[in-house]
Formats: C-alpha cells, structure tokens, sequence
C-alpha cells in the first residue's frame, strides 16, 4: 500500500523552475493567452444573458414572501390551486438572496449575481482541472469541454448556480487532495515505494482545514441553496467508496481497508458533510424530499425532467461524451480512478433517466477526463521545461512564452471587465436596456395592462409565465399554473392545465371546472389556444400584443379594453388629423423599453 | 509473507468499524422513521360505524298536503322488478324511499331488494343475467361501482356509495362482490384514496365523506394535498351556480349536507360555516327573484338567458321538475337562515305536486332520477322521509 506522487505536482517543482528569472517568471504562453481570452468570454457571455421569464422570478416571490412573513412557506403562497399540498423549500436561502438583490438592484443586480456566481464556478471548474492536470491549455481545453456538454443548462439563473459553485469548490479541495489521495497499485516500482509515505505525512494542515472544515461548510450552505446538495454528497461519498475499493482490491483486507488514511478521512469527511448539510430548517425531511423529488408525477411532463433522448442536443453531447470517455481510456497511460468511474456511472444512469442531471454529469465527467487528457495530448512544456534548456529556434511554436504575450493577457482581462455591464457603475456609461436584461419573451407590456385593470376571478396562464405574473402582476393575482409550482399542484391539476395548453378536446369544460374568468394565451407557442379562445362563448378579447392575447368574462376587464380602445381610436385620429402619428409610435398601453419595471 | 495483525489493531479496526457503522445507522433510521411518518400522513381516516343522519327540518303542510303527497308518492313507486333494472333509477330509488320502504304493489322493488340489488353481485347477476359486467370492481384502490358505462352501471361519481350513505348503511355491511366478499368500508376507502379535490363530479363524494368520516381532521389525498370540509366546500362553490350535474343543485345540496353534519359534529371552521351560510342566502336570493309566476324554476334559475344548445333530452315540464324538485329538496334540509319565503316554497311546492300529477305515466318512467328528488322534497317538507308516508290516504 502506498500513496504516490501526482504528475502534476513534479512540475511545478522542479529545480529548473526555480532558477527562472524574473523575464521567465513573467513570461506567458499561448495556453495561457487562449484561457484568458476563453475567460473574457465567458464573463462576457455571462454579463450578457439575459434574465427568462420563468421561474426566476417564482424564487424572487417567494424570497420576499419569506422575508415580508419571516418564516418558510408551508404551502405555495401564490397557487390556491396547490391548496394543502406540503412544500419543503429547499432553495429558500438562494430565494432570499435573489429577493435581495432584486429589491436593492433592481434586474441588474439579478443579471449581475448571475454572471458573477457562474463566472466564479468556471474559474473555480478550471483551478480544480489545473490542480489535478498541472496544465494551464488542458484546463482550458476541459472547461470548454464542460461548458460544451452542458450548454443546454448553462445560460439560466436559479438557485442550481450556487449548488454549481458548491460543487466547484467542493472539486477544487478535491483535487487538491488527490495529490495525496492516490493509490498505488504497482508495488514492482520500487522506486515509487518511498513517496506515498512521504507525502501522506506531508498533507497540508490548509488540506486539512479543508477537508474537515471546509467542505462540511459548503454542504451546510449548499443545503440551504439548493435541493441539489445531494449530489455533492454522492460525490463525496463516491469518493470514499472509490477509495475503499481500491485499498479493498489490492490488499483484500479489511484491516487494510479500515486503517487506510484516506479511506478514513473521506469517510469522517463525508458524516461531517451529512451532518454539515442536516443543518437546514427542514433537517432529514429535506433529504428525503430531495431523494422522492423526481418521482412527482408532474415532472414526467417537464421537458428537463424528461428521459435522455439521444436525438436531442443533450443526447448528442452525452454520446460524445462516452466517445471521448472511452477514446481517452483507450490511449490514456493514467492510471482510472474508481471514484471516477462511479461518479462517471451513476451520474450518465441519472441523466438518462432525467436530462436536467446534464449539467452535473459534464461536471464529474471532465474532472475524471481531465488527467487522461493531459496523459494523452502532448506537453510541449515538458519536452522543453525551460527556456533555458532548449536551443531557441527548437521551441515549437505552441512552447513559446514571452512577456509580450502576459501583457496581451492582462489586456485581455482588462479588456473582458471593462467592457462588462458589471464594469458600467464602476467606470460610468450607459447601463444595459432592460430589453437587453429580460429575456424576449418576458410578457412586460402584459403585467402593466393587468396592473392596471387586475383580474378578480380565475386566471388561466401559460406556467411558464406563471411566475412573472406573480412576481410583476397586480397583487393576489390568482393563476393558475407556475414553473415552480409545477411540483405542488396536485396532479389533476397539472394534467387539465396541460388539457387547456393543448387546446385539448373539451378543454372549455375543464376551464370551466376551474370557474376560469380570464385566459392569457402566449400567442407564438399556444396558436391553437389563441384560435380558439377567440372563438369562446362569453369571453371577449381585452388585451393584445405581439406576445400575448389575454381573453375574459369579467365585465371591469370588458370595459376597461372598451374604454383603452376608445381612447386609443381617438387618439389616434386626432393625431392623423394633427399629422402627428409617425412609424413606431407607442400604442396605448405600451411602456417604454427602458422604463424600469419593478418586480 | 503475511504479517499478521496486532490485537490491539484488530480492536481498533473494530471500535472504528462499530462507531462509524452505529451513526450510518442512526442517521439511516432517523431518515426511516421520518420518511414512515410522511408516509403514516397519507393514512385513510378513521370511518364511523353507521352514517350521520340528517333528518328533516320543517313540516309545512301550506306547501304539500298529505293526500296531494300520498298521491304524488304513489306516482313515484320504484317499480323495477324484473328483468336488467337501470342501476341508476334503482340507487336513486333507494336514496329516495330507504331500506324501509315495503310495497304492497309486486312490481315495486322493497329498499332491501334495491340495497341488495346494488351491493350483491348474486343479486345483481340474477337480474342482469351473466352477459353483463359486474356493477362492483376491484381497481388499485379498492371496490367500487362502475360509472357511466351503460345502463348497468352507477350514473355519477360516488352517487351510489352516497345514496347507501343517506338511507344509513353501516360501514361493516357486508357487500358481495364476483370476486369475494368485503365489507361497505373497501367501498368508502376506494372512494377516499381516488378522490381528488378537482374531479369532475365531487358532490356525492362531499356526502359520502361528511356522513362516514369519525373526525374533521384534515387528510391526505392520494395526489399529496391535504384536505378538510373547507376546502371541500371552497371547491363546491368555485363554479358558477348553474354549472354542475342537475343545474348545480348537487353541489347547493353537498352544502347544505355539510351545515347539517357541522350541526351533528364539528367539521367546518367558524369561517366556513359561513362562507357556506352567505353563499347559499345569495343563492336562495337569486332563486327567489327567478322563480316563475307559476312556481318552478328552469335550466337558467340564475337569471340568465336560457340558453337550450346542450339541452337534448328533457322537455320543458322535465326540466322545470328538475330544477325545482332539486331546489326544493336542499331547502327542506337547509337552516332557517337560508330559507326563502314561505310564498316562494307554497308555489313551487304546489306547481310540483300538479305537474308531478299530471305527468303521464311513460314521463314518470323516463324522468325517474329527478322526479325522486321531487318527490323526497315534498316527502321532507312534511318533516317526514318517503317511507314513512302512508301511501293508502292517496285514493282519499
């Protein structure tokens, strides 16, 4: 049994590295030019997405209905529909800080916490890789990587950000420990022999701290965060697992196994974890709703709750996966880490079974990828350590460092944050439009008609503009569906809002069970519905734009759309008479695309 | 070669091993007992041995005399032996004259013959013959009748159970099914553990639960929700009044079932009760400002056009029957407080009994299902139920 030294670790280290001047320290080369300007982009592409319309504003609501009652909701306080049906708020803490943020910066502010958590997960994805693989271009290589397999998740803010930076800390400290964490198999290298002793008595007491103190922490916060805190336990416990398997294999002895070093630390480490993440209002309940979570019956008809389809991008990017996967196994000299091939495993049975778990396979996927990939490109850097080593016209092109290329660096840093929208309060310029912040689809125009003219009775509305309604509508508007409801409606519920979406036959009915006075009908996804609620008996049009058509009973919204189109028929010929109206004039009813909107 | 392992480590692996396996299963059993408790909160509540009864109110001769009553009782016999008898007339019929009821005339089923008709497969078998379905199957829930599949079968959701409900059948009855035998208790869970608070067809449901359940906690539907008679009554009188099986006056008489068990037993909050109260005074309200110069009430009873595009079968006389002898029969069980005037109640109580009258005998026959509630009404108008109404005074 021995523990042996990480490549990655040697070449930091070596002797040569340390006799660099100064030129040579400050040198830069082209993997690191290529990862700065990859990470320009990506906080660039961060600052820039824009905010959806669906269930990041349900957690802003429920953010502030936690801090106006100071307590956790039992029920959804916004679905009368979900009446009775128990809620365990597993993002309560992430929902408060939306709440927050919303309510101190407005949409920015959201805009900005979302490329600032997600931009801090990839660095932190990108030091873990670097730590484990010791190479600036195979980190970057596996970030784009990830950022690749995971792109269907990537551009979305919900509270799965912070379980994704949770994660990403969780690996760094992971990686970090797996400098010493290494079982070595091949006992005939007596030449390795001595340095697993060495350095398992080496682990750094920062490791330590991190270990025994850190993690438990980020599970403490990731608990209260997000619902997704269990996967960062089974990473955890795959880790142990892993270990326990390898130390199992090749000694065959469970006294072995159990007085392994690490075998012990991972597991302490994984009870403090357990009992880090227990600290949550709902303490074990919260496991187990995490655990029984996607057996509700809704999500089966939740596109990202759906089974893998190989046709799909996700599936796409799953087969590649398993391709590089098993290309990199094939040439890779790197010995294969149980741990890796567990996570590896359950994670691609879990996002076959849900596609929405893509996200946090690409994530163990390139961490266990990662050393295969440095085994398997070469490392022009290692054929020629130092500049001083090799003959200068022998440096291959992709070895070269120089200053120069550090200066272009800084420049290119400089450049992605000062041209950030996080970067416009420091340095002053036009802040982003709003139009440019909330997503196309966002449904404004609606929000200010219905605040204007609010509807009494029930409100049909497509569920993923459930949330904005509640969020940006009049108060105590009562809808009928959120996205983050979806799970709390009782299953009737779900299936006739489904039955109305589709315009299913004897939809009218259903809407009627409901006692439905008013429907809002995305035009563009619903074309269907809009025919036919049009056509509905009693109902008639109140509201119109390009996104939306809003029909209703209730006579305060018959008239309100007869006095607005009134009004707007007047005005509209006294501005021909006054030869005043001219192209892209605002209709009545129509805000302007920079007013703020506050939900 | 194999060294071999000290005691003292030995005993260390061991203590190691214990603790670490002592808290996974402590945590594991913590997470057990939870998760058995999540589940302990999907339990059935706990059923009454014999039904709540709810009894008449009034006795007001001004709105039915005994002999116009006997007569128009007479009318209303279940004469349903023989041969494939619609199980829908038969659970209406016996809702309508209870296990008591006994004829003197050979074509009228007796209460018991209807019970047993309904909860006895050999019964069942005999006068509906082998060809057809049995009325009671076993689905995942439990048993219950088959519904809306042709003339064999219960017409709405839960009306037989309820109609069982109404003329007191005890939770340990005895039912007799192809398969075996249960009890009327399998019947009453089934419907617990299918209901939903937003089916289609929930009143008979409402009354099912009101008159068998032991106590007003809430409970846990199958699709996770809890519910209590609140809530219940909240979803009674979302629709608009009209909507609804018979016009809506189902759900009027869910509610007003729920006011008369909440009198009996405690199973409405203080707000609940009169949210139904205020409801149901706008109701009789609205009824009483529609009712017609002649008595009845109509398919529009509130007050809108009438509106006859999905109005298929019934004439004119049957669906003014049905609206009327509906409302009539909720208001005979209602509290005071809801009441109309007593004119309101003369008219239409008296333009029942002469239409009822003048019916013609094949009218009856069709028009079976509503003329039973007509007639209940004007039965429990004179503080009596049907049975108890000496039909030998109608030749009088």
């Amino acid at each position: 049994m021995s523990v042996d030294s990480h490549p990655g670790t040697i070449e930091s280290l070596t002797p040569v590295d340390k006799k660099r001047s100064h030129r040579e320290m400050l040198s830069m080369g082209w993997p690191q030019l290529i990862t700065c300007l990859w990470f320009a982009v990506l906080f660039f592409y961060f600052g820039n997405v824009h905010i959806f319309y669906s269930d990041i504003w349900g957690h802003v609501s429920y953010g502030d209905w936690i801090i106006a009652n100071q307590s956790l909701p039992q029920f959804d306080p916004f679905l009368s529909l979900a009446a009775g049906v128990p809620c365990i708020d597993a993002a309560w803490l992430s929902q408060i800080i939306f709440a927050k943020v919303n309510s101190v910066l407005g949409v920015r502010g959201l805009s900005h916490i979302f490329a600032l958590t997600v931009f801090t997960t990839h660095v932190l994805f990108w030091f873990a890789f670097y730590l484990k693989s010791g190479r600036v271009g195979v980190s970057t290589l596996a970030s784009f990587l990830l950022v690749v397999i995971s792109s269907s998740r990537i551009a979305i803010i919900r509270p799965e950000i912070f379980g994704s930076l949770c994660v990403a800390v969780l690996l760094v400290i992971m990686a970090w420990s797996e400098k010493y964490d290494v079982f070595k198999s091949d006992l005939s290298r007596t030449d390795d022999l001595e340095k697993p002793q060495k350095q398992g008595a080496k682990t750094s007491v920062g490791l330590l701290f991190s270990l025994y103190l850190g993690i438990p922490l980020i599970f403490l916060a990731w608990a209260n965060l997000h619902g997704s805190f269990v996967v960062g336990l089974a990473i955890l416990g795959l880790q142990f697992l892993g270990r326990v398997i390898e130390v199992g294999w090749r000694t065959r002895s469970l006294i072995q196994i159990c007085t392994d070093k690490w075998v012990r630390r991972w597991l302490i480490v994984t009870e403090l974890s357990v009992c880090g993440a227990l600290l949550n209002p709902y303490h074990i309940d919260l496991f187990i709703n995490s655990l029984t979570f996607p057996r509700n019956p809704n999500l089966k008809d939740v596109l990202e709750w759906e089974p893998l389809e190989f046709r799909d991008a996700e599936g796409i990017w799953f087969c590649f996966s398993w391709v590089i996967m098993l290309v990199l196994y094939r040439h890779s000299r790197e010995r294969v880490r149980t741990a890796d091939v567990l996570r590896v495993g359950l994670l691609s049975l879990a996002v076959i079974v849900g596609v929405r778990m893509i996200g946090w396979f690409s994530v163990v996927f390139v961490y266990a990828m990662v050393p295969h990939l440095a085994n398997v490109l070469p490392n022009w850097s290692q054929q020629h350590p130092g500049l001083d080593m090799a003959p200068p016209q022998k440096i291959p092109f992709w070895a070269k460092k120089s200053p120069v290329i550090t200066a272009f660096c800084v420049l290119i840093l400089w450049f992605g944050f000062a041209f950030s929208n996080i970067a416009t309060p420091l340095f002053g310029g036009t802040p982003r439009k709003l139009d440019k912040i909330y997503s196309e689809g966002t449904p404004r125009q609606l929000t200010e008609f219905l605040k204007a003219h609010p509807p009494e009775g029930q409100v049909w509305n497509p569920q993923w503009w459930g949330d904005w309604l509640v969020s940006d509508g009049p108060p105590q508007m009562n809808v009928f569906m959120t996205t983050n409801a979806v799970h709390l409606a009782p299953p009737r519920v779900w299936k006739d809002y489904l039955g109305i979406a589709r315009a299913s036959r004897g939809w009218q009915s259903v809407a009627e069970k409901y006692n439905v006075s008013t429907l809002i009908v995305h035009k563009e996804k619903q074309v269907k519905l809009d025919e036919e609620v049009r056509r509905l008996k009693g109902f008639q049009v109140v509201y119109e734009d390009d996104l939306s058509v809003v029909v209703s009973r209730e006579p305060a919204l018959i008239s309100a759309a007869k006095q607005t189109k009134e009004a707007g028929a007047k005005q509209a010929v006294k501005a021909i008479e006054a030869d005043q109206l001219e192209p892209g004039q605002l209709e009545p009813g129509q805000i302007e695309s920079d007013q703020e909107v506050q939900p | 070669m194999q060294t071999k392992t000290p005691f003292r480590t030995k005993l260390r692996v061991a203590g190691f091993l214990s603790f670490h396996i002592l808290l996974v299963s402590a945590a594991i059993c913590w997470g057990a007992v939870r998760f058995h408790s999540w589940e302990q909160q999907k339990q059935l509540p706990k059923l009454r041995l014999n039904p709540l009864q709810v009894a008449p109110l009034y006795d007001r001769p001004q709105i039915v005399s005994d002999a116009d009553l006997a007569r128009v009782l007479y009318r209303l016999r279940p004469q349903f032996r023989g041969k494939s008898p619609q199980i829908n007339y038969v659970d209406h019929a016996l809702r309508f004259w209870g296990i008591e009821a006994t004829f003197d005339d050979p074509k009228s089923l007796s209460g018991i013959e209807m019970r047993d008709i309904l909860l006895d497969h050999r019964r069942f078998d005999q006068v509906w013959g082998p060809e057809a379905k049995p009325l009671l199957v076993q689905n995942q829930h439990g048993i219950r009748p088959r519904v809306q599949q042709g003339l064999a079968t219960s017409s709405h959701e839960d009306h037989t159970l309820a109609s069982l409900a109404e003329v007191g059948t005890p939770v340990d009855y005895p039912i007799v099914t192809s398969e075996g035998e249960t009890t009327l208790a399998a019947m009453i869970q089934e419907s617990l553990r299918s209901f939903s608070l937003n089916q289609l067809e929930y009143e008979w449901s409402t009354l099912v639960f009101a008159l068998y359940l032991q106590d007003s906690a809430d409970w846990m539907t199958s699709e996770g929700q809890f519910v209590n008679f609140d809530l219940i009554a909240d979803r009674i009188m979302r629709q608009q009044p009209t909507k609804g099986v018979c016009y809506g006056n189902h759900r009027l008489h869910a509610l007003v079932m729920l006011l008369r068990v909440d009198d009996q037993t405690p199973i409405l909050t203080e707000e609940g009760r009169e949210k139904i109260i205020r409801y149901l005074k706008n109701i009789t309200s609205m009824l009483v400002k529609t009712q017609s110069d002649e008595g009845f009430w109509d398919k529009n009873w509130d007050g809108h056009k009438l509106d006859l595009s999905s109005e298929k079968a019934f004439t004119p006389r049957a669906r003014r029957i049905l609206a009327t002898g509906h409302a009539m029969e909720w208001w005979a069980l209602a509290p005071q407080e809801v009441l109309p005037p007593a004119e309101t109640l003369q008219k239409a109580g008296r333009w029942l009994v002469s239409s009822i009258q003048e019916m013609p005998e094949s009218e009856i026959k069709n028009s079976y299902t509503f003329l039973s509630h007509a007639g209940r009404a004007l039965a429990l108008w004179r503080g009596k139920f049907p049975s108890q109404i000496d039909l030998s005074l109608q030749g009088k």
